[in-house]
């Protein structure tokens, strides 16, 4: 008969970690997050040509009003090996409904066809499905640390603007 | 309640019972945070990435990093080689345990706060405990391997324990039928997940060709995945039709 495998992986460092451990303030998003309502403003940037007529102003802005506890919010660029990444979250009440990737790295083909095969796994994952039927979704993702820490900080700043 | 977070280079989230004091989420985060700072292959002054090197005595290491590591190399022995911390990009990389093994710790800070119903995810592993908000068994979908942003291939009733996925998934000109009878995704339950990720990493490694090892598991179920979704499974894994 085989020798069964009784491998013992609690260690309990968690519970002497958290009994040492003083609550800083995390910015945590939740469901609970009462978001107020926001309007969003989107850029548009307008590349100065070579002519004589006068130029348009650089910038327009525009503001699309959201349905109630509806934020887009865009997170800062993030600088990777490959070129830069940039992902916009959009939060209903504090819970991030859709995660688009508004930028990634097209430096070279390969990291552009690493950054398109990653993003509907990566969304799939972050979102999770909010079926009735369905607590949880198990399934590997082809994860880019890029892509994470833009969405950590875009998190970050979601953070913030919901304190304000 | 839910609360969602990036770490370790992949999204963590934790569900737990309305009315669930934010300190509690807040320490399982730090302990989180604290076993990143600790493992991370990304980071050049972690304690693995120093005993990696050869900076770091591994005896003189955090006991919690001796703790890991010695549980990798039992796995190691246990799986004959398949889940290795040894020989990719990083000199030690026990990245495929510790991700499962801090969930597992996590959750004893979980239950210390007196709650038995909850659930932890991380990027693709779950371990969930007690009972879902609406019903007595949690419902925990498996990616469909050809069409993984879309469809689910089953959904499984899990009373409590770990479920574990390791898979590739196909897009784009995938002839139908070329890739039947090859196993793409590997999904292990059990009580840990930490072991649960380990032992779904070994079995995908060499596509499900040696399963001998299970049998010193026989706590874990397993369901194997072909590329067109066909199923195979122990009788420890239960689907809902």
């Amino acid at each position: 008969m085989r020798r069964t495998f009784a491998i013992v992986v609690l260690s309990g460092a968690s519970i002497a970690f958290a009994s040492r451990f003083t609550a800083p303030h995390t910015g945590v998003v939740t469901a609970a997050d009462p978001s107020p309502y926001e309007a969003v403003t989107t850029t548009t940037r307008v590349s100065p040509g070579v002519t004589a007529t006068p130029l348009p102003p650089p910038t327009t802005s525009t503001t699309i009003p959201l349905p109630p506890g509806v934020r887009i919010i865009e997170g800062p660029e993030v600088r990777m090996n490959r070129g830069l990444v940039q992902v916009e979250i959009t939060l209903h009440y504090g819970t991030i409904t859709d995660i688009e990737m508004v930028r990634y790295p097209t430096s070279d083909r390969r990291a552009r066809q690493i950054s398109l095969d990653a993003e509907p796994y990566l969304e799939a994952e972050a979102l999770d499905t909010q079926s009735a039927d369905i607590h949880i979704v198990s399934g590997a993702t082809e994860t880019s640390y890029a892509y994470i820490r833009s969405l950590r900080e875009t998190i970050a700043v979601a953070a913030i603007s919901a304190d304000r | 309640m839910e609360a969602t977070r990036p770490l370790m280079g992949t999204v963590f989230r934790v569900t737990v019972p309305d009315g669930t004091s934010d300190q509690t989420v807040d320490e399982v985060f730090a302990w989180l945070e604290h076993v990143e700072a600790d493992f991370s292959t990304f980071r050049t002054d972690s304690a693995i990435s120093r005993i990696g090197r050869g900076e770091l005595a591994r005896d003189d290491a955090p006991p919690e990093v001796l703790h890991v590591l010695a549980r990798c190399d039992e796995l190691e022995e246990a799986t004959g080689g398949r889940f290795r911390v040894r020989g990719g990009p990083a000199p030690l990389d026990p990245s495929g345990f510790v991700k499962g093994w801090s969930v597992d710790e996590a959750a004893l800070i979980v239950r210390s706060a007196g709650i038995d119903d909850f659930a932890i995810y991380a990027g693709g592993d779950i371990l969930c405990a007690g009972q879902p908000p609406d019903g007595d068994r949690w419902r925990i979908g498996i990616r469909h391997p050809e069409r993984p942003d879309q469809n689910l291939a089953t959904v499984l009733a899990v009373e409590g324990g770990a479920v574990a996925t390791s898979a590739a998934y196909y897009r784009g000109n995938h002839i139908r039928g070329s890739r039947d009878g090859v196993v793409v995704s590997v999904t292990v339950t059990g009580p840990s997940l930490g072991v649960a990720d380990a032992l779904a990493t070994a079995i995908f490694s060499d596509g499900a060709e040696s399963l001998e090892f299970m049998d010193r598991f026989p706590e874990y179920g397993l369901l194997l995945l072909d590329a067109d979704g066909t199923m195979r499974k122990t009788p420890h894994i239960v689907t809902i039709p």
